[in-house]
This record gives C-alpha cells, structure tokens and sequence, in this order.
C-alpha cells in the first residue's frame, strides 16, 4: 500500500506529459518576443560559419578535407549541439527553482527536459547543413547517417552523465556557469571545429599533437566521417565513447539521485 | 479516529536545517575563506513528530511565522528531506498546493498556462483535455484565457490558479494558505470545493493564520511552537494559540 515502487510506475504517464511540455515552454519561451523567433537557433552557428569560412576557406582549399563549407558547417553546428547541452544541462536545475521548491516531481525530467532543448535546436540547424550539402552535391551514405545519428544520441547520453553532476553543483558553486563558458570558449579555439589540421601551414607539429590529444577532436573528425569528409569511420573510438557515456550516466544518475534529495534547502 | 484508515503516517520527523553564516557561492569566496569556514549553524524546525492524520480527515496546522508549518508541509510533500531516523509515509495520490500558480509563466497565455500548471500539479495532458472547460468556466476568465497572464489582475491569477488545482485528482491535498484567494465571493466558492472534498473523503492539511476557516472546517488542529507540537480539536488548540 506504501510501496513508492507501484506509485512511480502509476506515475509514468504524467511524468512523460510534464516532460513534454517542460520542453515546450522552455523551447518557446526562449524565442518569445522576439521578431525572428525560431531564426535564432539558426543565427549563431550560422553567423559563425559565414565568418569563419571568409575567413578560413583559403586554408581550406588547399586542405584535403573534402568540401569545405560542409567540413565547416559539421563542425560549428556540432560543437554548438555540445556547447547547449553542457550550459543547458548544467542550469537546468536553477531554471527551475521556482518549481522545485513547490511540487516534488523526479528532479531528472528538469534536467532531461534541458537538454533536449538543444537537441532540438540540433534538428533546426541541420536543416542549414543539408541545405549546404544539397547545393554542394555531396552524396551521403546511409551508413554515414546513421553513424552520426550513434554519435549523437552518444553525446546526449554522455552531456546527460555530466548534467547530473553540474546541474546540482551549479547550485552550490554559481562560479561553475563561468568556469564551463570558458573552457568551452577555449575547446571552440582549441579543437579544429573551424579550422584544418592537413596542409594547415598555421600549427606545427607540436601544436597538432596537443590539439590531437583533445578527445573533442576525434569527435569532430567522426562527425566529418559520418558525412563522408576525408576521415575514416572509425570503431574504436565509437565504442569507446558508448562505453564511457553509458558509464557517465549510469554513475550520474546514481549520484543525482541521492544528491538531489536535498537540493530544495540549497537554493 | 483510532479505528480509521490512516492516510499520513508520521514517525519520529525531526528537520534540522544547517545554516552556514556566510554562504559561498563563488569559487573565489570558497578559495578565499578556505581556512576560515564560518560556523554553520544548526536550526531545529522540528523535533521529534508523531502523527497519524486519519483518511477523510481535514487537519489543521496553525503556529506564528516560522513555527515550521510549510516546512511540514514540504516534508510530507517530499520536497525536503527530513533527519535521518524520520518516517512519513501515506496512503493513494498525495498532491501538494503549497503555492498558487506554481510555474505559471506571464508570457504565455491563461490557456497554455493551464497545461504549464496542470501537468506540474500531477496532472496527465489527456485528463486537462477533457477538464479544460471547467477550469475556464471556474476561474470566470472567459474570453481572457488566450491573453498572456501578464495582462490579467491578480484576482485573475489566483482564481485560474485555484481553478487548476482543484482539478487535481488527488486522496491527499496539502493545503498551504491557499483558500483566502479571490474576492469574498470567489472565497465562498472555493470554500464550497473544499467541503466538497471533505464529502468524497478526501483527505486535507490545512496551514492557516485565519482562525475562524480552521475553526470551521478542521476535525483536529496541530499547533507548532518553537519546534514542540501539540494536537487536538479545534477550538482548545484555538484557545492555547490565542492565549
């Protein structure tokens, strides 16, 4: 009669529908007022590709990287999907204080309802990615489609690990917003999200290494194998960030689970 | 009452909040202050708390500011965590209104704010579909209900956040100083909610600083003091509260 186990599972459908319309309003209320509404999703990492690519299409040219504004446009849209599922992830919590103080409900739908705001906004900039591939003419294998499918619903699973841990010590430690805008500012000029590394007279040797030894870095060149780009798919590395995704979210949840009991006298 | 059916059952609650004098919340402040932590202090709210609140029952909770009367209410409600050794458990669907109009969002219309506040509250978007003329209809928001809430009176407010959560389908419902919203008339009406509640056997707890709804409408009031607790009918707890 007491059991908390059959009250959850009775639970299951209001917790989809508080799920889903978390993910509305917040999709909603973050363009709300504005004139060009949903166009700003697109804006960002749309305006960083213009920029970038007047700028860095020289050195493109003359890399191997197959087409370059594809190559680009992989990049910056996907380091934007991680950069907002990071930031979203990480305030999801303190967005929802209001609430959280009030209702009890599973604390995780704040943080899941987050980060499939930038999932979202992933789906809208692809839009502008296929756009540039169909002028371009660049024929996608289905193999390659689904392989960037895996390393996106991958980057969700492991951004979801982490949110569990950031969401609740955002609330403890307000510097941590700062601290995670910046070291996504220096991955962004650290990683070649906008930039090549073959035939790239900028960087030596050693700067190659460093920026080789990033993990980013391999994601990016997945991505750009996903859509056919000079790289090669490659196994290991897709295994190896499953496994240590999957094992992020396992220990996170864990972890926000017992954690989060207490979060309503932290605000 | 000991023969009835009990719908919250409270053993040995003690919250004992720890307040650090001096909260950081910076890495700067927590670097700077590393040797010199301050003291955290601890304040008792509760202490101790044995209760059974019996299923049908409308209880009171009455006691001055910061006698710990929400803070028992987020307890049973699980919105905070009591000291270890605390047991709260309670029988059916427990839906707690600690607040009118929690989540509600000025930008967004009175009608998508029903779907906002209703699915918070508990509610499935299925059970707001065939509910959503009744809220209307209760609040008496008419034609406003697709105008941003931002442009509606506080009276608006509160009468379309009650509407909503008067739809809750609920065994249990935590009441915390919700019934004194509207205009006297709309008072009356949702006073008549209530009682109607208390008819299906509805199970109510109820905070109020108005003596005379607990008088009213409570079988058994719990008066809180400086973490001590006593219980009994209403007007002698009334009395040992007025005196």
């Amino acid at each position: 009669m007491f059991s908390e186990f059959k009250r959850r599972f009775s639970n299951r459908r209001q917790y989809i529908d508080l799920l889903w319309v978390f993910v509305k309003t917040s999709f909603k209320m973050r363009y709300q007022n504005s004139i060009l509404g949903v166009f700003w999703v697109m804006a960002k990492p749309l305006l960083t590709f213009l920029l970038m690519f007047q700028i860095w299409s020289g050195f493109g040219k003359n890399s191997q990287v197959g087409i370059f504004p594809i190559y680009l446009l992989t990049g910056v849209v996907f380091f934007t999907y991680f950069q907002e599922l990071v930031i979203y992830g990480q305030m999801s919590l303190l967005e929802k204080a209001h609430i959280i103080l009030k209702v009890s409900f599973p604390r995780q739908i704040a943080v899941v309802s987050s980060l499939l705001n930038a999932l979202i906004n992933l789906f809208i900039n692809l839009i502008v990615v296929f756009f540039i591939i169909f002028i371009n003419r660049l024929a996608l294998k289905p193999e390659g489609m689904l392989y960037f499918l895996f390393l996106v619903i991958t980057l969700f699973i492991f951004c979801s690990g982490l949110a569990f841990f950031t969401s609740i010590l955002t609330i403890r430690f307000r510097d941590l917003k700062n601290i995670f805008d910046l070291g996504l500012f220096l991955l962004f000029w650290s990683t070649p999200v906008f930039y090549t590394l073959e035939n790239n007279p900028l960087f030596d040797q050693s700067a190659i290494d460093f920026i080789n030894s990033i993990p980013f870095t391999h994601l990016l060149n997945q991505v750009r194998a996903s859509f056919g780009l000079y790289y090669e798919i490659d196994p290991n590395f897709a295994l190896t960030f499953f496994i240590v995704s999957v094992t992020l979210l396992v220990i996170g949840w864990r972890s926000f689970s017992v954690r989060v009991k207490k979060i309503a006298e932290y605000f | 009452m000991n023969n009835k059916e009990v719908a919250i059952k409270i053993r040995n609650l003690s919250k004992t909040f720890m307040i650090r004098e001096n909260t950081k919340y910076t890495v700067k402040e927590l670097v700077v202050s590393f040797f010199n932590q301050g003291r955290t202090k601890s304040y008792k709210v509760l202490d101790n708390i044995n209760l059974d609140i019996y299923k049908g029952e409308f209880f009171g909770i009455i006691g001055g500011n910061g006698s710990g009367k929400s803070t028992l209410l987020k307890l049973i409600a699980g919105i905070y965590k009591p000291d270890d050794g605390s047991h709260i458990d309670y029988a059916g669907k427990l839906v707690p209104f600690l607040e009118l109009g929690v989540g509600f969002n000025p930008d967004l219309t009175g009608r998508e704010n029903i779907y906002l506040n209703g699915t918070i509250l508990g509610m499935t978007l299925k059970f707001i579909n065939t509910k959503i003329k009744d809220i209307i209809e209760f609040a008496e928001i008419g034609q406003y209900i697709d105008m941003p809430v931002k442009n509606y009176s506080s009276g608006m407010m509160v009468r379309l956040a009650f509407s909503i959560a008067i739809q809750s389908k609920a065994d249990i419902y935590l009441l915390d100083e919700i019934l004194s919203v509207g205009d006297a008339r709309f008072q009356q009406k949702s006073i008549k909610i209530i009682y109607e509640f208390k008819r299906q056997g509805k199970t109510i707890v109820f905070v109020n600083h108005s003596m005379d709804a607990i008088r009213r409408l409570c079988d058994r009031v719990m008066l809180l003091k400086k973490g001590e607790y006593v219980v009994g009918k209403p007007d002698k707890i009334i009395k040992m509260y007025t005196n």
